[in-house]
């Protein structure tokens, strides 16, 4: 039974940090192309 | 820009500690539920996400008719955006519903008002997104997606309606509703929906963000092309 | 332009013997027989219904894009909203059409009182509502790479309310109720079509603009 709230909360925990990392990911590649451009 | 960095970082920080403290209330504050048990305690982070997935397509929605009303980008920015992060709160409501039905009903899914509602939204979220990435030209991509996006958005309340309508048909079905809600129970889901709210705001000024910076290497391309030919 | 290998005519019939096959298929996948066959037929109607729609709309668009009709109609000084109405009507009229043949079928096949006034009048509602959200969408799904497999993507989900109210609708009055003891599902209905086609003329010229 407490398997599943565990599983939930992980998931509940990491997909918004996941997320937040693929945009910060997503962000810092294009700012090192800005960078090699200025 | 060093201003909007500056509430950015603290709508990060608070996010996280609002986050923080909702974790805690429902785990050492939020009482054991009589019949479900512990599984229970999924219920108020469950219905949080549905509320995020459901706002976030209100914001697309908001896109939408800002981008239509004037032609301006950044009303499109915010549309996409924001079923960009609704999407994958509604994916997690879904999974995490998943999850308490399971040890509840004994069964992965099931037809309750909730869960159907956000089955249907997560289509209409999906269905937006494959038509942002099917239309050729970026121009009419945003139109296309505007109208879309408010005539799908439209359409959920009657959803709502018609799927607890349908539901309440069949009483065999147990409904969430039934759950009678403690104090603490009430106080864990508020800052548990405020929470999540703030996550929400914060993964969507990023999202923002990221999108300014891919315009702004964009614009220093063609003026770097401009200049050089 | 590419050209379409089959006429607007061909497709037309398309969705005639389409819509029949469907009702089969039903039938036999369902083994649908006495009381199950009663209890399934409004959900198997509007399911045929709503997939057979798919083809009308498909052809129109397959039309559209043959004959370059849309920046013709843009040229001249012509309302966005009458040009909308032009379209949604002949959408309309094309269900409307195949549905004349499918109820009465399905009336035999399933042993429900399919023909009376009610049930019409929800067929009605239903067709009409399905005809001016099907019209906005195609008009969107021909500019996609995707196109015909778009308009299902796009339709279908914000079809969910009117089909379960349809559905719900139509096996009250099959029971024997009366209009205005359908109560709720009958307002959804009239509420979904008011909001639907006022979003859609709202909308319409957005989309069809170049």
């Amino acid at each position: 039974m407490p398997i599943y709230l565990l599983v939930a909360y992980i998931i509940f925990c990491v997909t918004p940090l996941g997320l937040a990392f693929s945009i910060a990911a997503r962000r810092r590649k294009v700012e090192r192309e800005i960078a090699a451009l200025e | 820009m060093r201003r909007k960095s500056l509430v950015d970082s603290i709508l990060i920080v608070l996010s996280v500690a609002v986050f923080l403290v909702a974790l805690g209330m429902v785990f050492f504050y939020a009482p054991r539920e009589a019949t479900m048990g512990e599984v229970q305690r999924i219920f108020y982070f469950h219905v949080a996400s549905a509320w995020v997935g459901f706002f976030g397509f209100f914001v697309t929605f908001v896109g939408g008719v800002g981008y239509l009303a004037t032609h301006n980008c950044r009303w499109d920015i915010l549309a996409f955006s924001s079923a960009e992060v609704g999407l994958v709160y509604i994916s997690m409501t879904l999974v995490t519903g998943m999850l308490w039905a399971k040890p509840a009903w004994g069964t992965y899914w099931t037809w309750e008002p909730r869960l159907t509602i956000s089955a249907v939204q997560w289509l209409l979220y999906v269905a937006y997104v494959m038509l942002r990435g099917s239309v050729l030209s970026p121009e009419r991509e945003a139109r296309f997606a505007a109208v879309y996006g408010i005539a799908a958005f439209v359409t959920v309340p009657l959803s709502w309606f018609a799927i607890r309508w349908w539901r309440t048909i069949h009483p065999q079905v147990i409904s969430s509703e039934g759950m009678a809600l403690a104090p603490r129970m009430i106080h864990t889901l508020f800052v548990s929906i405020a929470a999540f709210t703030l996550v929400y705001f914060a993964l969507l000024r990023q999202r923002i963000a990221l999108e300014q910076s891919r315009d702004h290497l964009a614009a220093l391309r063609l003026h770097d092309e401009a200049a050089t030919s | 332009m590419p050209k379409q290998n089959h006429t607007p005519a061909m497709t037309d019939r398309a969705m005639f013997v389409f819509a029949v096959l469907a009702l089969l298929i039903f039938s036999f996948a369902l083994d649908l027989r006495g009381a199950l066959a009663q209890t399934a037929a409004p959900g198997v109607l509007w399911a045929t219904i709503a997939f057979a729609g798919t083809l009308g709309l498909s052809r129109s668009m397959a039309r559209e894009q043959q004959t370059g009709g849309i920046e013709g109609l843009l040229l001249a000084p012509i309302d966005r909203a009458a040009i909308f109405f032009g379209k949604a009507l002949g959408n309309l009229a094309l269900m409307l059409a195949v549905e004349i043949v499918l109820i009465p079928l399905a009336t035999v096949m399933f042993d429900v009182a399919f023909l009376r006034g009610g049930v019409l009048l929800t067929v009605l509602l239903g067709t009409v509502a399905y005809a001016a959200v099907g019209t906005l969408l195609a008009a969107i799904a021909v500019h996609t790479r995707a196109r015909e497999v778009m308009l299902p993507i796009l339709l279908l989900p914000l079809l969910i309310p009117l089909l379960i109210t349809a559905v719900k609708a139509t096996g009250v009055l099959l029971e024997g109720a009366t209009w205005a003891e359908i109560g709720g599902w009958g307002q959804i209905l009239v509420v979904y079509n008011l909001l639907i086609i006022a979003v859609a003329l709202l909308t319409f010229g957005y989309v069809i603009e170049e």
